[in-house]
């Protein structure tokens, strides 16, 4: 069970095919006046729908379980574990977290080069949702060391976006995929341990991973 | 009368043409943690196509106060 929910990446989530990705590669060439000028012929452009779906795909080949540390680490209720005068050296805590949920956001950016011409063309927002129902964690050094016992649903979208402004304007290019039910029963040990971010909880409830 | 497909002509020219394009794009990317700024490895030869994907940090939201119901401590050294 635990190797299978290990072996569960972002990438899973995701489709094979992203449908809309052609016309994506259509509108972003036609908006770019350099680009459109040179009239590439159709080929390309499906030729750059294609791979720039299998780069991203590739990018977000990553286990779920190492991302959820990540979104922990931030969290204000752990913060205190990054101070050493209250976790000395050597203690090893273990926490067993109640339900909750958060949402993580990434920014995947596809730069092509096509002849001369280099370009940030595609650029895109994935969502992870995450629904945990239960959790634990085990924090040695101010560091996330393993994660064990975990019952989760995380859920997947990858929306298409024209600028990184706050909130992104986006475009129609949206999935959203069903979400997958992640159940760990032994312990998880991280291979890179994931150091707890000494921010608290703002006014503003986005922490910078 | 021979048989097969075109060596040339729109059909046989498209599809070489597409052949050559897609033997020129050059695409590779590696699972990076995408906590950190990533950019895949780039083929150094001249491509006249090519593609990297870096995935910018991202941030993360919770929807409320986690519960930490147990700690259990154990004291090292």
């Amino acid at each position: 069970m635990a190797s299978d929910a290990a072996a569960c990446t972002v990438t899973d989530l995701l489709p094979r095919d992203f449908e809309s990705m052609e016309a994506v590669v259509d509108e972003q060439i036609a908006a770019d006046p350099e680009l459109s000028r040179n009239q590439l012929p159709r080929m390309v452009h499906r030729i750059i729908a294609k791979r720039a779906t299998n780069a991203i795909l590739a990018a977000l080949n990553k286990s779920i379980l190492l991302i959820l540390p990540a979104a922990w680490s931030r969290a204000p209720e752990l913060t205190e574990y990054s101070d050493e005068t209250k976790h000395p050296s050597g203690e090893e805590t273990t926490l067993f977290l109640g339900e909750h949920k958060f949402e993580i956001d990434y920014k995947p950016i596809v730069n092509v080069r096509i002849l001369t011409f280099q370009r940030p063309l595609l650029k895109f927002r994935l969502i992870l949702s995450t629904q945990v129902r239960s959790a634990s964690i085990t924090i040695r050094n101010g560091h996330i060391v393993s994660v064990g016992e975990c019952d989760c649903a995380v859920e997947a979208e990858l929306k298409h976006i024209i600028d990184e402004i706050d909130p992104p304007k986006e475009t129609g290019f949206h999935l959203k995929l069903k979400s997958r039910e992640l159940k760990l029963v032994d312990a998880y040990e991280l291979k890179s341990p994931v150091p707890i971010g000494p921010r608290a909880r703002s006014a503003s409830p986005a922490h910078t991973l | 009368m021979a048989l097969g497909l075109p060596a040339s002509g729109i059909g046989g020219g498209k599809i070489l043409r597409y052949v050559i394009w897609k033997k020129r794009v050059n695409v590779e990317a590696s699972a990076g943690d995408p906590s950190l700024e990533w950019i895949g490895p780039l083929n150094p030869t001249f491509d006249p196509l090519s593609m990297r994907v870096n995935v910018i940090p991202g941030t993360v939201r919770f929807g409320g106060p986690i519960d930490v119901t147990t700690r259990e401590v154990k004291n090292g050294k």
